[in-house]
């Protein structure tokens, strides 16, 4: 019995493959080769293309880089022996040569930073986690458009094209589709797309070693001294948990859409979406619905919440997203329109 | 024995009006029941409302179950595909019977494979670039690899030419009589499939005609050719339907001694589809 249901559910997952194929398939190729095409651009032209960071060129960036290690060289050592409650204290501060005015620091003064990492995964010396973290979540924004329009669609398109009731004749439940879909949305499809960001950072990592080595610097030691290879790795697995719970309420209304449209879920939602806040706003004088949708979103949309801190958003989301799935189960099993 | 399917009063709805109306239907196990009507007579209602599809009113029991709150469970002894049209377009073939060997605990893969090399079709074909012809042959393949207690096939011939039509159903529906599976299925083309029916129910408008086996349908219906001489005494006698023939009439006659009409003329059995057409015209009539 066990065993079926595992066939079962491994079958609809199966199911949103092959119905989905071009986009799980071709579309993280598409974007490994666009962002390649990008990253050998901006590796070429290092001092006219422009970072994220502050505006600065990518070759400023790279000669920051270069100031980080010659410090390293010139014997700066420091040891962080806490991060607890997001301070961390240098111990060690040995630095004589490198600093040779400053002749009244003693060789073991202590001296207290104060550094907020409570928003960041990455840690302010590795520049390149920082640099692949921005990275990642904005090529994370694709399989989230993606995502969004594969839900909208995916209780509609079995009643456009008359299929509709060869899937209910399957011993399958709504329930059960319904959360296969979800799951697509929410896990495997961010999880393929998150192999080809992991791809699309490493072939940066490869591909901006001509650049750095063309400014006069070890690239392999570059790469080594800023990059934490497992703050980063961890980084990409808690970020794709991260997404898949904190859109749970986004995702369930979208499906929930999906099973009321009768024409486009796009324009299903956006009028949804509108009708719901102009009502909030002209009955409550609130605009809340919008605004607490959009928390649920990643950045650069919203701020970075991550589901760790904020278990009150994560709590009313999940409590959201099962209020809409109710919905949208029932609404599988007694549709409002066949298109056919 | 208990029935497969038992519908007393039941009355389908759909929105505000009423499309059937208050259908009786018992079917106990080893039956080939065939649902005869024309267009628009509410077969498809029928039958989506036997499996649970369309909200209804009455009494309701497939396989001691009730469709309207058994769910999805009941599709693991009862296999129902509306039509051939109602196969997923964008699937492959072999994606299909992928998804089914995987979902359906009596889809028998082995058997579908087989049945597909024995046939016309690729199995790495888009369904949606498929004829409708070969659509209804895929349909037909899938109904018989699942190994279902119940088969409710809805026009599962249309589109098929007449020599596959007769070669489907032998294959489809040689195992069923006298085992404790049924088969209900709803068609257009009486001639082809009533060899194989036990059962007939007619339906038209809404409202069931006439429900009964092949047996008692022969000895119920008997078809008098009568020549002008005897045709007035034989006119007296209560007919189901009259209409001209070479050398005189033919005559349906329903619950009429066979002895009695052989002294007007040559008696025969009915045929199902005359059968069907005069007791559809009676009822237009009515």
């Amino acid at each position: 019995m066990n065993y079926f249901l595992s066939s079962r559910i491994a079958s609809l997952f199966r199911r949103e493959f092959f119905e989905n194929k071009t986009i799980v398939i071709l579309g993280p190729l598409f974007l490994v080769m666009v962002s390649l095409i990008v990253i050998i651009f901006t590796a070429l032209f290092v001092d006219r293309v422009g970072t994220f960071f502050g505006g600065r060129l990518v070759g400023e960036f790279l000669q920051g880089l270069d100031a980080s290690m010659v410090e390293v060289e010139g014997g700066l050592e420091i040891k962080f022996s806490d991060t607890e409650g997001g301070a961390i204290s240098i111990e060690s501060f040995e630095a004589k040569e490198a600093l040779g005015t400053l002749d009244d620091i003693s060789n073991t003064k202590a001296i207290d930073i104060d550094v907020d990492v409570d928003d960041n995964l990455v840690e302010g010396s590795f520049k390149l986690n920082e640099i692949l973290y921005y990275l990642h979540k904005l090529i994370m924004l694709v399989p989230l458009l993606i995502s969004i329009n594969y839900l909208l669609g995916c209780l509609l398109y079995d009643r456009l094209d008359g299929s509709y009731f060869f899937w209910r004749s399957m011993p399958v439940s709504p329930k059960e589709e319904i959360i296969v879909k979800l799951m697509v949305a929410l896990f495997a499809i961010p999880l393929i797309f998150g192999f080809a960001s992991f791809l699309i950072q490493i072939l940066s990592l490869l591909i901006f070693i001509f650049p750095i080595y063309r400014i006069g610097l070890d690239p392999i030691s570059v790469i080594l001294e800023n990059l934490d290879i497992s703050n980063w790795v961890w980084f990409l697995i808690l970020d794709w948990l991260d997404r898949g719970v904190m859109l749970a309420p986004i995702f369930s209304f979208a499906v929930l859409i999906s099973s009321l449209a009768k024409r486009s879920g796009f324009f299903t939602s956006v009028f949804a979406i509108l009708t719901l806040g102009f009502l909030e706003g002209v009955l409550f004088g609130s605009n809340n619905f919008i605004d607490g949708a959009l928390l649920y979103l990643p950045w650069p949309i919203s701020a970075d919440v991550r589901i760790v801190d904020s278990p009150t958003s994560l709590v009313a989301g999940l409590i959201i997203a099962c209020f809409f799935l109710v919905m949208a189960i029932y609404f599988r099993s007694r549709p409002l329109f066949f298109n056919n | 024995m208990e029935s497969l399917i038992r519908a007393i009063d039941l009355r389908p709805m759909n929105g505000w009006s009423t499309v059937l109306r208050d259908v009786n239907i018992d079917i106990p196990p080893g039956k080939i029941v065939g649902l005869i009507g024309p267009n628009g007579s509410g077969k498809t209602t029928l039958l989506k409302s036997l499996v649970g599809f369309n909200k209804s009113v009455g009494n309701l029991s497939v396989l001691n179950q009730d469709p309207r709150l058994v769910g999805s469970n009941l599709f693991n002894d009862v296999f129902f595909i509306p039509d051939s049209s109602s196969l997923p377009s964008w699937m492959k073939i072999n994606e299909l019977f992928s998804y089914l060997s995987g979902v359906h605990k009596n889809f028998d893969l082995e058997k579908a494979t087989l049945l597909l090399d024995s046939s016309n079709l690729d199995a790495r074909v888009d369904i949606g670039k498929l004829s409708k012809g070969m659509a209804a042959q895929l349909y037909l393949v899938i109904a018989t690899a699942v190994d279902s207690r119940l088969l409710i096939l809805d026009e599962p011939t249309l589109g098929l030419d007449l020599l596959f039509r007769k070669k489907v159903y032998r294959k489809l529906l040689q195992d069923y009589p006298n085992s404790d599976r049924s088969v209900l299925i709803s068609t257009h083309e009486i001639v082809e499939i009533e060899e194989f029916l036990t059962d007939v129910i007619f339906l038209n408008n809404g409202e069931i005609l006439l429900s009964s086996s092949m047996e008692a349908l022969a000895k119920d219906f008997l078809e008098l050719k009568v020549d002008s001489e005897q045709l007035g005494l034989a006119q007296a006698l209560p007919s189901v339907s009259s209409r001209a023939c070479p050398g005189g009439r033919q005559i349906l006659y329903r619950n009429i001694d066979r002895a009695e009409l052989e002294k007007f003329g040559e008696v025969k059995q009915a045929c199902l589809s005359d059968i069907f057409l005069s007791l559809i015209a009676g009822g237009n009539k009515q």
